[in-house]
């Protein structure tokens, strides 16, 4: 697949995986792909790569290496030799709407939906994990289903609560940590994407799969209270 | 175990060291010093490593009391700086006694500052590093900014057998120097020019993260929303509204808003000390001008000598039961 080359400033280079626009898996694939290689080749001056929907920033030491040259050593990666680890599948639950969700009414309003259809339509489908970014642990998964894609909210919350399972246009994520936020809060799940005394630190990883599950109240309290775990399965 | 005790806080003090590498791929910012040429300044005139873990003031510094010490302390940053009362200078290395206060005042230039302490401040490193990222609640100390009555732990192994040592980094001036992109091919012609001529103000909303820049709108041709991509510290973002933000240390590794240019990184120090409401201008340069600019600002670290202070303040005149008094103090 082509790719195109930016640079960013002196100390970095954007690397865009060509192909349809928008977020597509095929792409994401390759952008994996095209992180794995880059990883494991060691080019010289290469500090850190940042692998993102369609794209790959490499941050690099200006004073050991430069962009022409990063580009065609970039270029002859061959991608084909890497194997990526295979996809794990996580079944997270979510306990939608209340307190927890309280973006759900409004969701549905915005759609035309019944809080219901809401949920059984975001609990449908499994979503790929594209990348991570916007604050430590948090991931975009996508994508949602074209009935249920609301624009993100004209006015941002300042706290949005650790474990928040929300939605913005053709994307949704989970809140980490208590952060500030602008999108739509759906539910919240037990599960916890970030937590700095556990190996790895990080749940999710760009390429992994999760399908929410819809829980009642009462059993993501005990999820809670019990430092429940969530296991990943190998995904065919 | 030699302790800083905060009498009063700044409006933002941090923990910092020169960054948490290698994260970005899991959201993590790099953070660290902002000014990381001040920032080692501060820690080479207490005798530390240039990556020891230091205090950074924003617009305003802190009241610290040395508890058990002494302790050698260094403060980089133009603002007024007081011992028990007394006003001394900045940029220098000075060592304090148990009891006694330092206090440090108003930025008078910029906007960031340094307090080093010899040894190093004593913080749990998360991901190999001692910085602090406040919105995540990451590293530092307890992940926050500084509070009154919190108690710092010094490293051991800090020297105070040092003379009183000064030093100056020499800054470049003038505008601050850009290159296009990654994504101006996404902005009308005139937009790059625009940036270029135009006189532009660092608006009130600027923290560790970005900061938002006031002036003419910059237009997009079509669209300002990307996907996601990642960013570095020094693009300058545009979203919809035109009005550009600047990312610091602490900004997102990733972005959605289409970038019209990035500072060059000899450059970040700079940007990071401007004030809300101060002018700033911005320049074109090539990749090899920015090159030359990176490499200058290096070998001018290299030549820096730290000179012994002609006339110190004998030690006795420091010592806090001789002065008493801190009527002096004021600002």
């Amino acid at each position: 697949m082509a790719l195109q080359f930016r640079p960013v400033g002196d100390a970095a280079l954007l690397v865009e995986v060509e192909g349809p626009p928008g977020i597509t898996p095929e792409v994401n694939a390759v952008v994996l792909q095209l992180d794995a290689a880059l990883l494991r080749a060691g080019l010289a001056g290469v500090r850190e790569t940042v692998p993102a929907y369609r794209t790959v920033l490499v941050l690099f030491d200006p004073e050991a290496t430069d962009v022409a040259r990063l580009s065609r050593e970039i270029q002859a990666l061959p991608l084909h030799a890497v194997d990526l680890a295979p996809a794990r599948r996580w079944h997270l639950p979510v306990a939608y709407g209340g307190a927890q969700g309280p973006d759900l009414l409004e969701v549905a309003r915005q759609t035309g939906l019944t809080p219901a259809e809401v949920v059984a339509l975001h609990t449908a489908h499994d979503y790929r994990v594209y990348l991570l970014g916007f604050s430590p642990g948090f991931a975009y998964l996508g994508v949602l289903p074209p009935e249920l894609r609301p624009p993100r909210r004209t006015t941002p919350r300042p706290r949005v609560p650790a474990g928040s399972v929300a939605i913005a246009g053709a994307q949704t994520g989970i809140y980490p940590t208590e952060l500030p936020g602008g999108w739509h809060l759906l539910g919240r799940t037990p599960a916890r994407l970030l937590d700095w005394q556990r190996e790895p630190p990080i749940l999710l990883q760009p390429g992994d799969l999760v399908r929410f599950q819809s829980v009642p109240l009462e059993e993501l309290a005990a999820l809670e209270r019990t430092g429940w775990e969530p296991r990943p399965e190998v995904a065919p | 175990m030699t302790r800083l005790r905060v009498v009063t806080a700044g409006p933002c003090t941090t923990v910092q060291d020169l960054g948490r590498f290698g994260h970005l791929r899991l959201g993590v910012p790099a953070a660290g010093m902002l000014d990381p040429w001040l920032g080692r300044l501060a820690n080479r005139l207490a005798g530390n490593d240039d990556a020891a873990p230091l205090l950074e003031w924003t617009w305003h510094g802190d009241e610290l009391e040395v508890l058990d010490g002494p302790v050698r302390l260094a403060i980089t940053g133009d603002a007024p700086v007081w011992v028990d009362g007394r006003p001394r200078p900045s940029h220098r290395a000075l060592t304090l006694a148990p009891g006694q206060r330092l206090r440090i005042g108003q930025a008078e230039s910029g906007l960031r500052g340094y307090v080093a302490v010899a040894g190093g401040l004593e913080v749990p490193r998360v991901l190999g590093s001692a910085a602090t990222h406040l919105r995540s609640g990451l590293g530092g100390w307890q992940g926050r900014k500084l509070a009154a009555g919190d108690v710092l732990p010094v490293a051991a192994g800090g020297r105070l057998d040092l003379p009183e040592l000064q030093g100056i980094f020499p800054r470049d001036t003038g505008p601050l120097r850009v290159l296009p992109g990654p994504r101006h091919d996404l902005f009308e012609p005139s937009a790059w020019s625009l940036l270029l001529a135009a006189d532009w103000r660092v608006g009130l909303e600027a923290d560790r993260m970005a900061l938002r820049l006031e002036g003419p709108a910059l237009r997009h041709r079509g669209t300002a929303d990307l996907v996601s991509e990642g960013a570095v510290p020094g693009v300058l973002q545009v979203p919809g509204d035109g009005r550009p933000t600047v990312l610091l240390a602490d900004g997102q590794p990733t972005g959605g808003f289409a970038t019209l240019a990035t500072v060059i990184t000899a450059d970040l120090g700079r940007l990071a000390q401007l004030r809300p409401g101060q002018g700033v201008r911005f320049q074109a340069v090539t990749p090899a001008e920015a090159l030359q600019a990176r490499r200058l600002e290096r070998e001018r670290w290299n030549a820096l000598r730290l000179l012994p202070v002609p006339d110190p303040e004998p030690a006795w005149l420091l010592a806090r039961d001789l002065i008493g008094s801190t009527d002096l103090q004021g600002d």
